[in-house]
C-alpha cells in the first residue's frame, strides 16, 4: 500500500461560452502545462501515468482521447479514459496510487460543449426503447425533479433563485469564471421559462474548458509542496436508470456516497467537521437537494438552509464559493474543477474567494438524468 | 497487505451476427449471470460493477448507467471507462485498480457491444480528426490494412501466410461452442475471399459480431476463500501512443505500443524465453496479418520469424506455442467484448476448462492482449499460482 | 403476415444526427489558409527534436514543445513518397457525408519532401500492384478558385516517376 493520496496541484482553463481558437488538444496542453509549473515536476520524466476524461459524444469522435498521448508527451505511457465525470477521474488516479503501480500520475478532463448541441447528446443517454422518444434531455429531468422538490417538501422556485444569486455572485470574486453577475432573485425567477420551474438563469451556462491535476503518494507529495491535499473519504454509487423506479428527490445514489465517503475520513458531523463544499449543481434546485444528500442539513431542509446564510461566502458552511458551475463549467469536466477548487481552498490559493482556514473540504461531481450518478470525495489539508 | 488480484468468475454469451430478439441490456444481463453461477456468487456479493464498450456504436451515450438495471449496477458503485478497441482489457484492469487499491474485495467487469444496431466502420472512422484524417480513414480496415502492406514489406511475408492464419483460426473456431464464425476454411478458400481492403479479404478482416464478457475480479484473502480455481493476474501493461502510432519506423527505429508492452512487461517479470515461460496467448488479432507481424513486435519471436513460425504449425492449438485457441478476434469481434474475452479465454486455458479447444500444452501462465486507438496495446500476464 | 407483423415489433429504427462544429486550432488555420491563398503545403517544426510534422500540430508529441511559433514553418512537399497504403474495394458509410464511398478508394500514407512525420491522402493510382514501397508522388491541388481552406483542397497525389 502506498499510503495516502496527495493532490500536489491543480490547474483550470479560464471557462468561457465559447473557446473558437482552441482545438480540444489545446486546451489539454494548456492545462497540463499549468498544473506541471503548478506541481514543479518534468512532464516526460514524472508523470508515469496519464488518467484521461472525456466524453466520446460530447467530441464528436469516438475514441475521444486519441490526442491526449500527444498533448501530454505520453508516447509510450499508460494512458487511460474515464468516461464519466471528472470526479470519478480523480479518483481512478488516486486507485493508481494507492495499488502502488505509480508513484505519480496526471489527470486531465476537456469538454467543449460549444461544439455541439447538448440537448441531443443528452437526449441520447436516455433509454432509447422507452424514454428517448419523449425527448427527455437533463433540463426535463431537473424540472420534474424540482417539481417533485416543490410538491414533497415544499421548496419554492425563490429558494432555487437564491442558489443563482448566491453562485454567480460568488463567480464575481473567481478570475476563472465564466459567468459572474450580480443578480436580484426578481431577476432569476423572470429569466426566460425552460421547462417549469427551471428559468433560463437556474441553468448551467453552456462552457468550454478544461481541467488538471497532479496526484502523487505521500512520500512524492511531501517532497513536491508543503501543501499536499490528501484525498481521505471516497464513495460513488448509481442509481436505477428508469425514472419510474426512482424517486427523483430521494438521492440515495448520493446519500450512500456521502456516507461512505465520510466513514473512511472519520466524518461525524458532516456540517461541523467540513469546512467548505465544492458541488456540480447543473441547475440551481439541485444545489439545495445535493446539500441534503451530503448530509449539510436534514431531508427536505434544503430550502431553509440556503434560508438561513449558512452556505454564502461568509457563511458557517460556503457551499459553491467558486460560483459552482452555475457560473459555467462544462459538464464532464464539472467534477474535476469542484475538486480543484476544494484543493486550491485547502492550499490557500482561492484568492478573494479564499474561505479561511479551510482544512476539509468535500468535492461532488454526478452524471446522468436529474442525478442518476454520484461520486463524493472527501479531501484534508495536508500542511501546516 | 497484498495487492494481489484473481478472477474468479467467468461468463461469456454466445457470439453471433445478429441477434435481433435480445437488446443490449439482455446481453449483458446474459454475460452477468454466467459469471456468477460461474463463481457461485449473488449480485450483491459484488462490491462494484463496471461495464464498458466502445461509444459511437449503438447510439447511445453514458450507456453504462443506461444499462445498469441489467448489469446490477444500479444501486452500486461503478464507472464507466473507455479506450476504443482495448476497452476490454482496459475494463480488466480497471478491476485491477479497484481491488489492488484495497478499495474494494470482489467486483465485476463487463465488456460488451452490439454491432448489428449500429453501423461499425463508419462510427470507427470518427476516431480521426475531423478537419484533416477523417476523410482518409475507411474505419478500422484502414489503418490495419496499411501496417500489413508494411509488414509484407519489411518480412517477406505473403498473402498465402495471412490465408494460412485464417484457415488454423477456422480450425480453432470450429471447436469454441461460443465462437461467432465457426465454419472451417481451407487456404484456398481463403485466398479466394473477396478483397476488401487490399490486402485484407473478407475473411482476413475480423467479422462484426456481437456479445459479453463478464469477469469477477477478487482480493487475494477474498479469492483464497471463496474460489477453487482462482486465475492469478499477474501483471498489466497499457501503452498508449502519439497520434498515427509511429508504425512505420520514418526517420527513426521502429519502436510501436506492442514492442514497448513487450519489453516491460517481460523485464518486469523477468521472462525471458516467453514462448516456454507462458504456455499459450489470446492475442487481440483484428486481422490475418496481427499474429505473424504482433507475435514480433511484442518481441516474443524475432523480426521476420512470425510469418514462418505459421508455415511450421508452431501456433496452431496443438502446436509448440498455441496463440488465440478459441479462434481469435479474427472469429469474433465485438469491439467492447473482444478484448475482455482475450482474457475470459486465456483464463479459462489457465484453469484448463477451454473443453474442447483447450490447448494441449499444460498451461501455467497465459498471455492476453488488448488493440486498438491510435495502435495502442494492453499485456495482460495471467497464472495459476501466486508466484 | 402474422410473421412480418412480429419482425415489427421487436425493431426500433432512429437515426442520430447531431451537429457538430469542431475547432481547428489557430495552427491548422494557419496550414488552410496558405494551402488556399498560395497553393503551398506548410509544415511546422518542433525546436527541440527538429522534425517537421505535415500534417502540422500545436505540440511536438515526443518532447512536449510549442510548435507553432513563426519561423519555424517551412514548405514542405509537394512531392513525396508513399510509405504505405490502403485500398477500398468495397463500399462503406462515410461518417461526415452520410454519403457511400465511391470505389475503388486508395489511401496512402506520404511522407513529404522536407517533412519527417506523414499525412494520409487519397491516392490517385488504384491498382495495388502499381503502388510500390518508396513510389514517388506529388500533390495535386484545385485551381485557386475552387479552394476552400479545408483538407479538399489537395485532390490527390498522383503517381510521378523520377
Amino acid at each position: 500500500m502506498a499510503g495516502r493520496v496527495g493532490i500536489v496541484a491543480a490547474s483550470m482553463t479560464k471557462f468561457e461560452a465559447a473557446k473558437p481558437y482552441q482545438h480540444l488538444m489545446d486546451l489539454v496542453v494548456e492545462v497540463t502545462d499549468k498544473v506541471v509549473e503548478a506541481a514543479g515536476i518534468n512532464l516526460k520524466d514524472d508523470v508515469e501515468a496519464v488518467i484521461s476524461n472525456s466524453q466520446d459524444h460530447w467530441d464528436g469522435r469516438t475514441i475521444s482521447s486519441m490526442p491526449i498521448p500527444d498533448a501530454t508527451c505520453s508516447h509510450l505511457k499508460d494512458e487511460s479514459k474515464v468516461a464519466a465525470d471528472g470526479a470519478y477521474a480523480v479518483l481512478y488516479g488516486a486507485m493508481h496510487i494507492l495499488s502502488g503501480d505509480n508513484k505519480l500520475v496526471l489527470v486531465v478532463s476537456h469538454c467543449e460543449e460549444s461544439i455541439t448541441d447538448g440537448t441531443m447528446i443528452e437526449n441520447w443517454s436516455i433509454d432509447h426503447i422507452f424514454h428517448r422518444m419523449l425527448g427527455l434531455d437533463y433540463t426535463v429531468g431537473a424540472a420534474m425533479q424540482a417539481r417533485r422538490y416543490m410538491d414533497k417538501y415544499k421548496l419554492t422556485p425563490e429558494q432555487f433563485a437564491k442558489v443563482v444569486v448566491k453562485n454567480k455572485g460568488n463567480a464575481l470574486k473567481n478570475p476563472l469564471a465564466q459567468e459572474a453577475m450580480a443578480l436580484t432573485v426578481e431577476q432569476v425567477l423572470k429569466s426566460k421559462m425552460l421547462a417549469e420551474p427551471i428559468t433560463e438563469l437556474m441553468k448551467k451556462p453552456v462552457s468550454d474548458g478544461a481541467c488538471a491535476m497532479i496526484l502523487a503518494n505521500e512520500e512524492v507529495a511531501r517532497k513536491l509542496t508543503p501543501n499536499p491535499v490528501w484525498i481521505t473519504g471516497a464513495g460513488n454509487f448509481y442509481e436505477a436508470h428508469n425514472p419510474g423506479d426512482r424517486d427523483l428527490v430521494e438521492c440515495d445514489a448520493l446519500i450512500k456516497a456521502a456516507k461512505k465517503a465520510y466513514k473512511m475520513a472519520g466524518i461525524g458531523n458532516p456540517l461541523k467537521d467540513i469546512d467548505v463544499v465544492e458541488l456540480s449543481e447543473y441547475y440551481a434546485s439541485q444545489e439545495l437537494l445535493w446539500t441534503e444528500g451530503l448530509c449539510l442539513c436534514g431531508r427536505g431542509e434544503g430550502g431553509k438552509l440556503i434560508d438561513s446564510g449558512k452556505t454564502q461566502l461568509k457563511g458557517e458552511i460556503p457551499v459553491n464559493p467558486s460560483g459552482g458551475l452555475l457560473a459555467g463549467i462544462p459538464v464532464t469536466v464539472a467534477g474535476m474543477t469542484r475538486v480543484a477548487e476544494a484543493v486550491w481552498q485547502l492550499q490557500g490559493k482561492a484568492g478573494e474567494h479564499q474561505v479561511q482556514g479551510a482544512k476539509r473540504a468535500i468535492a461532488h461531481g454526478c452524471g446522468g438524468l436529474a442525478g442518476q450518478m454520484h461520486c463524493v470525495l472527501v479531501l484534508e489539508k495536508g500542511g501546516k | 497487505m497484498s495487492n494481489r488480484v484473481a478472477i474468479v468468475g467467468i461468463g461469456q454469451t454466445t457470439h453471433s451476427g445478429r441477434r435481433p430478439y435480445v437488446n443490449d441490456g439482455e446481453l449483458i444481463y446474459d454475460a452477468v449471470t454466467k459469471a456468477l453461477a460461474d463463481a457461485d456468487l449473488n449480485i450483491n456479493d459484488m462490491e462494484s460493477v463496471m461495464s464498458g464498450n466502445m461509444d459511437l456504436f449503438e447510439g447511445h451515450h453514458l450507456n453504462d448507467a443506461m444499462l445498469n438495471l441489467y448489469s446490477g449496477a444500479a444501486g452500486k458503485p461503478g464507472f464507466k471507462m473507455n479506450t476504443g478497441g482495448t476497452v476490454g482489457t482496459m475494463m480488466v484492469i480497471q478491476g485491477w485498480y479497484h481491488v489492488a487499491s484495497g478499495l474494494f474485495d470482489l467486483v465485476m467487469v463487463i465488456g460488451w457491444e452490439k454491432h448489428d444496431e449500429g453501423l461499425v466502420t463508419p462510427a470507427i472512422s470518427t476516431i480521426t480528426d475531423p478537419a484533416v484524417d477523417r476523410p482518409f480513414l475507411v474505419g478500422a480496415i484502414g489503418g490495419l490494412a496499411t501496417v500489413s502492406v508494411a509488414y509484407m514489406q519489411r518480412s517477406g511475408c505473403k498473402l498465402e501466410h495471412a490465408a494460412m492464419v485464417r484457415a488454423d483460426a477456422s480450425k480453432n473456431a470450429a471447436r469454441n461452442p461460443n465462437a461467432h464464425m465457426r465454419e472451417i476454411y481451407s487456404v484456398e478458400d481463403v485466398m479466394n475471399a473477396r478483397m476488401v481492403m487490399y490486402p485484407l479479404n473478407l475473411l482476413m478482416c475480423c467479422p462484426t459480431s456481437l456479445g459479453a464478457t463478464a469477469l469477477i475480479l477478487a482480493s487475494e484473502s477474498k479469492a483464497k476463500k471463496i474460489c477453487k480455481n482462482p486465475v492469478w493476474m499477474k501483471d498489466h501493461v497499457t501503452v498508449h501512443v502519439e497520434y498515427g502510432g509511429a508504425q512505420f519506423g520514418i526517420g527513426e527505429k521502429r519502436w510501436t505500443s506492442h514492442m514497448e508492452a513487450g519489453a516491460k512487461l517481460f523485464k518486469r517479470n523477468h521472462i525471458t524465453k516467453p514462448m516456454v515461460e507462458t504456455q499459450v496467448f489470446e492475442m487481440y488479432d483484428p486481422m490475418a496479418f496481427a499474429i505473424p507481424m504482433w507475435l514480433e513486435d511484442f518481441l516474443i519471436c524475432e523480426p521476420s520469424e512470425g510469418w514462418k513460425l505459421i508455415e511450421k504449425g508452431a501456433l496452431k492449438l496443438e502446436g509448440e506455442y498455441p496463440v488465440s485457441p478459441s479462434g481469435g478476434v479474427l472469429c469474433t469481434n465485438s469491439i467492447g467484448d473482444s478484448a475482455i474475452l482475450r482474457v475470459a479465454e486465456a483464463a479459462m486455458q489457465v484453469r484448463g476448462t477451454a473443453g474442447e479447444h483447450q490447448v494441449t500444452r499444460e498451461v501455467k501462465q497465459a498471455l492476453a492482449s488488448g488493440f486498438g486507438g491510435s495502435y495502442w496495446s494492453d499485456l495482460i500476464l495471467l497464472s495459476k499460482t501466486t508466484d | 403476415m402474422k410473421q412480418k407483423t412480429q419482425e415489427e415489433l421487436i425493431y426500433l429504427n432512429m437515426t442520430l444526427k447531431a451537429p457538430y462544429k469542431w475547432r481547428t486550432g489557430e495552427y491548422m488555420g494557419e496550414f488552410f489558409r496558405e494551402l488556399k491563398e498560395n497553393g503551398v503545403i506548410y509544415a511546422n517544426k518542433c525546436p527541440t527534436c527538429g522534425r517537421h510534422f505535415c500534417l502540422p500540430k500545436s505540440v511536438c508529441t515526443r518532447d512536449h514543445t510549442k510548435c507553432t511559433e513563426r519561423p519555424e514553418w517551412i514548405p514542405v512537399g509537394p512531392k513525396g513518397y508513399v510509405v504505405t497504403f490502403f485500398m477500398a474495394e468495397q463500399s462503406f458509410l462515410l461518417p461526415t457525408t452520410g454519403e457511400m464511398l465511391k470505389i475503388p478508394f486508395a489511401v496512402g500514407i506520404v511522407l513529404l519532401d522536407g517533412a519527417q512525420v506523414i499525412l494520409q491522402h487519397q491516392l490517385e493510382e488504384t491498382d495495388p500492384e502499381k503502388i510500390k514501397p518508396l513510389m514517388r508522388v506529388e500533390a495535386v491541388l484545385k485551381p485557386k478558385a475552387e479552394r476552400k481552406g479545408n483538407i479538399y483542397d489537395i485532390i490527390h497525389f498522383k503517381t510521378i516517376t523520377e
